[in-house]
């Protein structure tokens, strides 16, 4: 059962992070036991799911992909080889030994999209990296205090979500080009930072201000969706009977959102994170497309296809290709951003964790080795709650 | 002798959940006697409500009965085992020969139609003449219940009543097609206690009036006390002690009896101190061996944890599950 | 006589009702009440849904500000209070909540939820797990319950810890809001013996807020009825139970389910009739009038007052004058 297998890695993997926090700080295990069982459960019911789990390897390889690619790639992005043989531009799959074919300068495609993989992943990461902890926070504020702050970004928040997405990144990615090109020439350490996390050469560093442009502009179309989400899921979030306690108790504001509010909504947010990663890579492949994100030679799926759209459909290949990297990786996103949501709500994850236990013939007493409390949600009772795996008192202490 | 309505015997439901198989009720018996108001009582997860839904197969999903009888006195005179009925069969007795009330009212009202159509919706169902009967019907039926302005009512939506004021509507539609047994589950829980006082009153004269038999389930003793004429009291799946109210008060038999009647606060005397039952409610996945109470009992010795006590008579009437030897001697039959 | 700690003078709180474009209209949940609470000493709050009692202990410990009045503690207008000094105040008087299974936050272990109370108020101590334990172990839970989670525990285990939560900062005054309603009935009775022996360990007060009269008069030294944001008797708890004055209190009282078939089926019942008014706009005069069964004229006219017709026991109707 290639479940059992997953089990296990997923078992030494989380043995592997007790090994580590045991190491930082003694008694890490004991302290964080729940909170690692319940890691457990919800990967045991991650690794139930089929699309799940593809989604969760084809990331992987992508992420692999993005790590290794400029170093595994046979040529580098820059390799024009059209220079040294001018038969080698716009060669379809096969010919010389060009696995996938090359681009009109004679670059080998699988090269440029190994390479392009590590654009996609950091143009992803970074835009993620900043644009979602902007939301949540201004979503935090916003939904908690209220009155005229609530109103305020409420309004800014409306005004960018009545743009399409494309069209007020598209205004940015014009826009801000030149600045970032004025940026880069004078700060050296920026450039050497972009070179590093792009894995291009010094000299075409400046050649990033487009994605730069793209991914500031990502970021500021991005933020708004999540503060919306976050005020909602917060609006309801304090009225909670703990919130109320944690405000009796002198609790700071800060303290409530971070540790009283943050932590008991952020599941939707994750889930919509992993889906947006996969979103935003589509995003700023057709900014590429349109000619505005990666300019030559930065290698960038969607601007590979911008070159193969020039000579369709003789190019096929440069289309073909660069598009099934970006469905895949985008496809990848999406399921594990499914599979999340199904797992990390209680309700949902029963529905693909455990099968049902042979019926038990009557009156077999059988013990199970930790006593676990359910309390059954027979309807209509109000005041049951439904809990999970709980250890109750079985016997008092007796005198 | 007054004439059997239900007959529970031997009943059996078990959930089959993801972490295990709740045993909800292992071996529920007692019989229910025509005009009674018998009380179903006892704490979260002892088994009351799984019972009482029991009773006409609402056992939802993953739950199973996996045991028993259950026998149903009809009005025409047969007697049927709600378990072995047919589908068509048992929904005929559903709704109108066997009534719910339950402890939500709102729950039970469709909030987009007003009160007369789903009243009268009930009637039709259940074969009863046209619509404008019906709804002569409904008013007459709320002015048994002591709705005032019955006629106005019947415009009214849901959401424009009090609790108290929906739960007479349900307890009007509930005992529109007179049926012969009202299953109350909690149905003054959600009430103000006035209120809850004026509903019990109505409750016990519509039982004199329509000559019904109550079946009410209730973790409250105090309502016991006011309104049962017999009591099984319920721990964990299980019948711990059934008999007449009055005899119950007096003469608790049953450790958790005697234990839940001393943790009550009776207002009229003075306590110093409430007792408590040590421990928790056993899981009911992997319950207590032996006896369920025994790890609570104050009196539980060497054969509690190996042997599970039976429901004997040890007194007219006054049935008890429990090992200790006193019963056991003074056990009849 | 025990020195007053709590003094609330004619508190009141509006909630407005919006409408579409203005305000149309006030729900008056607490409409002018008199308390006082002294040291070591136990306070029924008592009525049904809607009288004001849980707006009352609310804004009592101003977790809501008030729409006029004072509540004095320890001779200070808590609502003219800030900074240092509220803080103080926070620490003095707290407040535990009705339902256990959701006034504990889900993704905090006990050791956090114990624990936070102290590092809010700079409360310094040396051993953090062990001054967990020793806490856990006082109310009857174990040493192995303290990495684990609220969803872990029963009802009553989840209500102890929310006691303790509020214990570590050693209060004097806590507000008790119907602590054990959500409970079953055994557990209940833990739950208050807990509570009656700290308060006679610590010397609390509390302000004990509840529907169930039963529980009310076990606790409490004295019981105030409230109707419709008014406090309409306030009496010493034996007293209120065999002299019960004001009509509605009778009727409160008779309408509880006595636990005695043999006292239950021979009293003779006070059942009112119709159901309490709305908040927004109460009835004239005597807010109960339009459901006492010994009206007379004066009552759809005249507003009564609260009244001291012996000792320590307060009436507000007019069927008792002044002795």
């Amino acid at each position: 059962m290639s479940e059992r297998i997953f089990d296990q890695l997923t078992n030494a993997v989380l043995r592997g992070i007790q090994g580590v926090g045991e190491r930082l700080r003694p008694g890490w295990t004991t302290r964080n036991k729940a909170q690692t069982d319940e890691w457990r459960l919800m990967m045991y019911a991650y690794n139930r799911s089929l699309p799940g789990m593809i989604g969760f390897f084809l990331a992987l390889g992508f992420i692999m992909a993005g790590l290794l690619g400029p170093f595994m790639a046979p040529y580098k992005y820059n390799e024009f080889l059209i220079v040294q043989n001018p038969d080698y531009q716009l060669k379809p799959p096969g010919a010389y030994g060009f696995a996938m074919g090359t681009d009109f300068w004679g670059r080998d495609l699988v090269s440029i999209l190994l390479q392009g993989a590590r654009v996609s992943l950091i143009i992803s990461i970074i835009t993620i990296l900043w644009g979602v902890p902007i939301g949540i926070i201004l979503g935090l504020v916003s939904g908690y205090k209220g009155g005229k702050i609530d109103e305020l970004i409420m309004r800014v928040t409306d005004v960018f979500i009545a743009f399409p997405t494309l069209v007020l990144a598209i205004a940015f990615a014009i826009v801000l080009p030149p600045r970032i090109v004025d940026l880069l020439v004078a700060s050296p350490h920026l450039r050497t930072l972009m070179v590093w996390l792009f894995a291009i050469e010094y000299r075409d560093a400046l050649q990033l201000s487009g994605i730069l442009s793209v991914i500031i502009a990502m970021i500021i179309v991005w933020w708004p969706t999540y503060t919306r989400i976050v005020r909602g899921s917060v609006l309801s979030a304090r009225e909670n009977l703990f919130v109320e306690a944690a405000r009796a108790l002198g609790v700071s504001t800060w303290r409530i959102l971070l540790k009283h509010i943050l932590p008991n909504i952020i599941g939707p947010i994750l889930v919509l994170a992993t889906l947006d990663f996969g979103s935003v890579m589509i995003t700023e492949a057709a900014l590429s497309f349109l000619g505005l994100g990666a300019q030559d030679p930065i290698p960038e799926w969607g601007a590979i296809i911008y070159i193969g759209s020039q000579w369709f459909p003789a190019s096929w290949w440069l289309i073909l290709f660069p598009g099934l990297c970006v469905f895949t990786a985008a496809l990848s996103w999406n399921l594990i951003g499914d599979t999340l949501r199904d797992v990390l709500d209680p309700k949902t994850r029963r529905s693909i964790e455990f099968k049902v236990k042979e019926k038990a013939p009557i009156k077999e007493e059988k013990r199970a080795e930790v006593p676990v409390k359910v309390s059954v949600k027979v309807p209509v009772k109000a005041s049951e709650e439904s809990s999970e795996g709980t250890v109750s008192e079985d016997a008092p202490k007796s005198s | 002798m007054p004439q059997k309505v239900l007959e529970v015997k031997d009943l059996y439901v078990y959930f089959y959940t993801y972490a295990g198989v709740v045993k909800a009720l292992t071996g529920v018996s007692f019989d229910v006697f025509e005009g009674e108001t018998f009380c179903l009582v006892g704490e979260t997860g002892c088994g009351k409500t799984v019972t009482s839904r029991a009773i006409t197969r609402l056992i939802p999903s993953p739950g199973e009965i996996v045991k028993g009888q259950i026998l149903f006195h009809r009005p025409n005179g047969e007697v049927v085992n709600n378990l072995e009925l047919p589908e068509e069969e048992l929904r005929k007795i559903r709704g109108s020969e066997v009534a719910y009330i339950f402890q939500d009212p709102t729950a039970a009202l469709d909030p987009l139609y007003n009160i007369g159509s789903q009243f009268t919706e009930t009637m039709l169902a259940h074969g009863s003449g046209p619509k404008d009967e019906a709804l002569r019907k409904a008013v007459e039926m709320f002015t048994s219940v002591r709705i005032p302005d019955p006629e106005k009512l019947v415009k009214r939506h849901p959401h424009e009543l009090s609790g108290g004021m929906k739960q007479r509507v349900v307890i009007a539609t509930s005992l529109s097609n007179r049926p012969r047994l009202l299953i109350a589950d909690e149905p003054t829980s959600n009430v103000d206690v006035t209120i809850q006082a004026q509903l019990l009153g109505l409750l016990m004269g519509l039982r004199r009036d329509f000559g019904m038999t109550i079946l009410l389930i209730t973790h409250n003793m105090g309502i016991v006390a006011e309104v049962g004429d017999r009591v099984a009291v319920m721990y964990a799946g299980k019948i711990a002690e059934l008999a007449p109210v009055v005899e119950l008060f007096e003469r608790p038999l049953h450790p958790y009896t005697q234990g839940l009647l001393r943790a009550v606060p009776n207002p009229l005397r003075r306590i110093e101190r409430l007792e408590s039952i040590p421990g928790t409610i056993p899981n009911l996945i992997s319950p207590p061996s032996g006896c369920r109470f025994h790890p609570r009992c104050p009196y539980a010795f060497d054969s509690c944890p190996k042997e599970e006590p039976e429901l004997i008579e040890v007194e007219p009437d006054h049935y008890v599950a429990c090992l200790l030897p006193p019963l056991q001697q003074r056990r009849k039959g | 006589m025990p020195e007053t700690l709590v003094e609330v003078k004619g508190l009141k709180k509006y909630f407005p009702v919006k409408g579409l474009i203005r305000v149309s209209g006030h729900v008056r949940a607490v409409d002018g009440i008199d308390l006082t609470i002294g040291e070591r000493e136990t306070v029924g709050l008592v009525g049904e849904s809607g009288c004001g009692k849980t707006t009352a202990g609310r804004v009592i410990l101003r977790l809501l500000e008030p729409t006029a009045g004072h509540v004095l503690f320890r001779g200070k207008d808590i609502f003219r209070l800030s900074g240092e000094e509220l803080k103080q105040f926070r620490r003095e008087a707290q407040i535990i909540l009705q339902d256990p299974y959701t006034s504990l936050n889900p993704r905090m272990n006990i050791y956090e939820l114990i624990t936070e109370p102290l590092h809010v108020h700079g409360i310094p101590f040396d051993n953090p797990e062990e001054f967990v334990v020793d806490a856990l172990e006082s109310v009857g839970l174990e040493r192995a319950h303290v990495y684990r989670y609220p969803h872990e525990f029963s009802g009553g285990q989840r209500q102890r810890i929310a006691i303790l939560r509020v214990l570590v900062l050693k209060p004097s005054f806590i507000v008790l809001d119907e602590p054990t309603s959500a409970l079953d009935v055994s557990v209940q009775a833990q739950i208050l013996n807990i509570l009656k022996e700290l308060q006679e360990k610590m010397g609390m007060s509390y302000l004990f807020i509840s529907h169930d009269l039963g529980t009310v008069k076990h606790m409490s030294h004295r019981i105030a009825v409230m109707y419709l944001g008014e406090i309409v008797e306030i009496a010493p708890a034996e007293v209120l139970f065999e002299r019960t004055l004001h009509p509605y209190s009778q009727a409160l009282l008779s309408a509880i389910p006595i636990p005695d078939p043999g006292v239950a089926r021979k009293r003779s019942r006070l059942t009112i009739k119709g159901e309490p008014p709305s908040p927004i706009s109460p009835p004239s005069g005597c807010r109960f009038h339009p459901r006492c069964p010994y009206i007379f004229d004066r009552c759809s006219s005249e507003e009564p007052k609260l009244i001291k017709v012996e000792p320590d026991h307060y009436v507000s109707c007019f069927l008792h004058g002044k002795r």
